[in-house]
């Protein structure tokens, strides 16, 4: 074979070994004359090597110095912790003194997981009523899950999807109907009997009202206590698309009069503010969900039937409702989780409940916010419902 | 996975997801940010991923979208921005040996912390560290082994311990 740069130190090798024949030496040296550079490779290799008998014991003696050992102990250390499988592991001498400072040191490199809590796991959460990612987006779509964090955290595709969804809702279109008068009815003569019976079947009603008004007075929450004063809003639009053609007349709160049925359902218009929160109040009292409560959107207005039976609720002693102990427990569970991280008392979660009702009761109360403590501002506790706050301070 | 499951990954792995993410970047709104994008991309995945595979996928995208993040900011940020409470004491050992702990672990290159963190906080295995961090099981192990070394060494240099 030719001897060539790539190859030459392997002849150096044989060289130095003693092996190279005759021919073999003259061709290296021929090499190494027209390579003079290679020079010094050369004369290493006429070191002698060692025999391992001549050195053994200092090799053993450099083996023992920190510098050689520490790497293969960290790793035979390292191993034993991890609980890989390393040969030398079994061997490893702890009553040794180097061993065990070491081994206590590569201990103490296991990280202990510290307790961190992600304090916006709630907005993660799904609501219960959606059920596929198709439902999503259309709630995000329709604004339903405009708290949610998820629905706001979407990619760009999902933000054009989404877009899509709004973009095939329908937008109410002014139509006007020319021919209003030919529906119009002409005013009929009424025969003079009828009026009389008409006459005679109103008073005898305001005999009975005259007669059951004191009664009622007694027992409070009747439908007397409601006072209805119409509150004049713009013209609002409502999912379906159809101008209303009406102001919409809602029915003042004294103490009850919208609330949340689980049978009929209508929405409310987003622009309703003032309707919304007083919505938000009773939806709370209702299904004793503030998240639920606060939407809206989700809640009903009263009609006639739906009045009846929120004053018989509203006759019911708050604190033995299922509501009340709902709402109770609703806040406890806040208190504990997002805002006091401690477990408040049943006086104290009870205490605040009441008040909170009581004010709703007022009607001084809109939508109701919990708002975690303050340190600024001393507060460790803030029960918002509408004007009214309820804190408690550290 | 149902919308229940969903639901119940939040429970469990939401704190995890997000010391992850927040002992990498240190930086507590953008962690916020990455575990809510993480959760988003698995509510989107939520027909596709089962139960069992949603830790790991999880952590995998979480760690995915943390490393984009750190690439396309091309910035180490501070970490006294982490507030205390958030970082936790263990119950085992002292708090100064927490705090040394982790003030070797910020030190760390990026790489070496996460593959550390995996393993110690989350117990998962070299195989399963190297399929969220897209690494064979012998590169894992290399850098949990320098991870470990340094953090000893570290240990040593301040003479603290022993």
């Amino acid at each position: 074979m030719k001897i060539t740069r790539e190859n030459y130190e392997a002849y150096l090798l044989d060289h130095a070994e003693g092996v190279l024949s005759a021919d073999q030496q003259a061709e290296l040296f021929a090499f190494l004359e027209v390579n003079p550079d290679l020079d010094a490779d050369f004369d290493l290799s006429l070191d002698p090597i060692p025999a391992l008998s001549e050195v053994s014991s200092d090799w053993t003696a450099l083996l023992q110095t920190e510098k050689r050992i520490v790497p293969d102990l960290n790793t035979l250390l390292i191993a034993k912790l991890e609980g890989d499988f390393e040969p030398g592991v079994a061997n490893l001498d702890f009553s040794n003194g180097e061993v065990a400072k070491q081994w206590l040191l590569v201990q103490r490199t296991k990280l202990v997981a510290p307790a961190v809590s992600f304090s916006h796991a709630a907005s993660l959460r799904m609501p219960a009523e959606i059920t596929t990612v198709e439902e999503w987006k259309a709630a995000v779509a329709e604004g339903d899950l405009s708290n949610h964090s998820v629905s706001v955290m979407a990619s760009a595709q999902m933000h054009a999807e989404i877009a899509g969804y709004q973009a095939v809702r329908l937008r109410a279109q002014t139509v006007a109907f020319g021919n209003k008068s030919v529906l119009m009815q002409e005013a009929k003569v009424v025969p003079l009997f009828r009026r009389v019976a008409f006459a005679a079947a109103s008073i005898a009603a305001i005999f009975i009202c005259i007669l059951v008004w004191p009664e009622a007075q007694k027992q409070g929450n009747s439908i007397a206590d409601f006072a209805r004063v119409p509150i004049s809003r713009p013209l609002p639009v409502v999912e379906s698309g159809i101008e209303e053609t009406a102001p919409v007349v809602v029915k003042e709160v004294a103490p009850v009069f919208h609330y949340v049925s689980g049978t009929s359902k209508k929405n409310v218009e987003p622009e309703a503010a003032v309707e919304r929160e007083r919505i938000a109040v009773l939806g709370i009292k209702q299904v004793g969900s503030i998240e639920q409560a606060e939407s809206g959107r989700k809640l009903l207005r009263a009609d006639d039937i739906e009045v009846r039976d929120a004053m018989l609720y509203a006759e019911t002693p708050k604190s033995q409702s299922a509501e009340f102990q709902s709402l109770t427990a609703y806040v406890k569970e806040r208190a504990q989780k997002d805002i006091l991280k401690v477990e408040p008392t049943e006086p104290v979660a009870v205490a605040l409940v009441e008040r909170a009702v009581n004010k709703i009761e007022k009607g001084t109360a809109g939508a109701v916010k919990i708002q975690p403590s303050n340190k600024e501002t001393g507060t460790k506790f803030n029960l918002k419902l509408g004007k009214l706050e309820i804190s408690r301070n550290h | 996975m149902t919308v229940s499951e969903y639901n119940q990954c939040v429970e469990n792995f939401a704190d995890n997801l997000f010391r992850f993410i927040l002992k990498n970047l240190r930086d507590e709104e953008q962690s916020r940010d990455i575990v809510q994008e993480t959760f988003t991309k698995l509510w989107i995945k939520v027909e596709d991923v089962s139960f069992l595979q949603a830790k790991s996928y999880l952590f995998t995208t979480g760690y995915h979208t943390m490393i984009d993040w750190i690439r396309r900011e091309k910035r180490n940020a501070d970490f006294e921005k982490v507030p205390e409470s958030s970082m936790g004491v263990s119950k085992d050992q002292s708090p100064d040996l927490q705090e040394i702990l982790q003030e070797a672990l910020s030190r760390l290159p990026e790489i070496q912390r996460s593959v550390i963190m995996l393993r110690d906080y989350e117990g998962y295995s070299y195989q399963e560290i190297g399929e969220i961090t897209n690494l064979n099981e012998s590169q894992v192990k290399v850098y949990i082994y320098r991870a470990r070394v340094t953090l000893k060494e570290y240990l040593v240099s301040i003479d603290l311990v022993l």
